[in-house]
């Protein structure tokens, strides 16, 4: 059973939806049920992450989980966003069902992959400017 | 007033109030032990018998051939292993369906671990046990097949007597389990070729933890519980007076009330199913199109997740279910809707809607239009589209 702060984030999810402009994008399918999280972030040249959205296809817990993930890194500098682990989000939303625990992997695993396409993105960039 | 609005009895209905009525003298008034030599037991007996006679007889049974049980579960139970175990000299290979309800899974687990074999049928994209497949896998040795009737999570109306006939023919019991078919479906067990068959109160405005295994005079069966001589020494233990006879209400009104309530729901059904399907996109009907009963409908929502539905449509009031309700703890996608052939996309946005008699068109616009809303909510947050592709 899910407890009341995360049927609230999820119920009304702040940081939902996808983002124009957005510099690092990834989207992670998780392993045991399936769920998708795609994390979208507008990074700037000081490598502070300015806007975040999430999109989520999944279970009550996954929504909660995404959302809880966009506040923590709003604002934080990459390598600050890097940091956020699972007991972060945990201390936030309070519990989740024993099995459920797994989507908060999956979605520092999109944070993950958003924060490295950035940099690719940024490689490519800097690449094509070189030539 | 926040609206409410409960669209899950196929898990369970309320208690109407002639059954209420029916069973509260149980409580306080003839409250003897049934089994017990006095009047106020004597006063129980007879209306436990009045019960069992009302159950029998709907169904064409004897009144001798029904066995009150805690619900269906323990009949399902009771069938599978009873008959299995009191067979087993003749054979031990049992054929069931893949969609059958977890109490008769996993009483099947249980006998393969004592070295019996299972065959599991295979249903076809709308919930139709395949009788090819049954005539292929059945052989000398097999001693019982059993196939629901009504399958709890589409509503697919299995063709029993079929099925029945041919498992007579090959020298096996045919066992059925009724629960969700009582009160929809006309049954008939000496028609149906039926031999064991499994009854729940909770399912037709009767009480929770009360029903009953019917057992052809004849068939062999072991004992289920050890106790007393209640149920013919067969199942030990008090009788649940207060819940035997509300159930025996319970069968007397849905048998009496069958024609108008199923005109009722189909009524509601159809209105509800247009509405949806004219209202949203991308959803798929799982089920027979028309061997079905008219209180399930179960409906995969594309691109979404059926938890979030089922808990979104809470949230305004509405109760639904995402799969058999036994089975909410689990977070596997439904195994009848796996079995239709649909892809794990498709059956995790699985969503059964169960109307009741009290059903109204209001309540369905109501839910409707919270549907709607439920769903494009979720659409909009989803990654996935159509193609399978992030937007």
């Amino acid at each position: 059973m899910y407890n009341q702060k995360t049927l609230a984030i999820f119920k009304n999810p702040t940081n939902a939806g996808g983002l124009q402009g957005a510099n690092g994008v990834a989207k992670v399918v998780d392993k045991t049920f399936g769920d998708v999280i795609k994390i979208y972030l507008k990074v700037n040249d000081n490598e502070v992450i300015e806007q975040a959205r999430f999109k989520t296809m999944g279970s009550v817990a996954s929504i909660a989980v995404s959302n809880v993930l966009i506040d923590l890194i709003t604002n934080k500098s990459l390598e600050e966003a890097k940091q956020v682990s699972n007991d972060n989000i945990l201390e936030v939303i309070g519990s989740l069902p024993h099995e459920r625990l797994c989507e908060i992997e999956t979605a520092i695993d999109a944070l993950k992959g958003a924060v490295a396409d950035y940099y690719k993105r940024k490689e490519k960039e800097q690449k094509a400017q070189n030539n | 007033m926040d609206r409410k609005v409960y669209l899950d009895n196929a898990a369970t209905t309320y208690v109407s109030s002639e059954v209420l009525n029916e069973m509260m003298p149980c409580y306080n008034t003839i409250y003897g032990n049934s089994n017990s030599l006095h009047s106020f037991g004597r006063d129980a007996d007879a209306m436990v018998d009045r019960a069992r006679d009302k159950i029998s007889k709907s169904i064409n049974a004897n009144s001798s051939e029904i066995y009150f049980t805690s619900g269906g579960t323990e009949a399902n139970n009771w069938a599978i292993k009873g008959l299995a175990h009191a067979n087993a000299n003749k054979g031990k290979h049992i054929i069931v369906s893949k969609i059958e309800h977890d109490s008769i899974l996993e009483s099947c687990k249980e006998l393969e671990n004592e070295g019996f074999e299972v065959t599991y049928l295979n249903v076809d994209s709308e919930g139709l046990v395949s009788v090819a497949e049954l005539l292929h896998y059945i052989r000398k040795d097999t001693i019982l097949v059993s196939v629901m009737t009504v399958n709890n999570e589409i509503g697919t109306i299995q063709n029993i007597k079929t099925l029945a006939s041919i498992a007579h023919d090959n020298g096996a019991m045919f066992h059925t389990d009724a629960v969700q078919a009582i009160g929809h479906v006309q049954i008939d067990v000496k028609d149906m070729g039926i031999d064991a068959l499994s009854m729940s109160a909770h399912k037709i405005y009767g009480p929770k933890g009360v029903g009953a295994l019917y057992v052809r005079n004849g068939v062999h069966i072991n004992k289920f519980m050890q106790g007393g001589n209640q149920e013919k020494g067969k199942r030990g233990g008090t009788v649940n007076v207060p819940g035997v006879v509300g159930f025996g209400k319970a069968v007397e009104v849905a048998v009496r009330d069958i024609i108008p309530n199923n005109q009722k729901l189909k009524t509601i059904r159809d209105y509800f199913l247009r509405n949806v399907m004219e209202k949203i996109e991308y959803v798929k009907y799982n089920g027979h199109p028309y061997q079905k009963v008219n209180n399930i409908v179960n409906l995969s929502f594309e691109m979404i997740d059926g938890e979030s539905i089922l808990m979104l449509l809470d949230m305004e009031g509405i109760a639904v279910s995402t799969g058999a309700a036994c089975s909410s703890g689990s977070i596997e996608p439904s195994h009848v809707i796996r079995a239709l052939g649909v892809s794990e996309d498709v059956a995790r946005g699985a969503i059964r809607f169960s109307f009741a008699k009290s059903t109204t068109k209001d309540d369905i616009d109501y839910v409707v239009e919270t549907l709607v809303k439920v769903i494009a909510k979720l659409r909009a947050i989803s990654p996935i589209t159509k193609t399978g592709r992030a937007k």
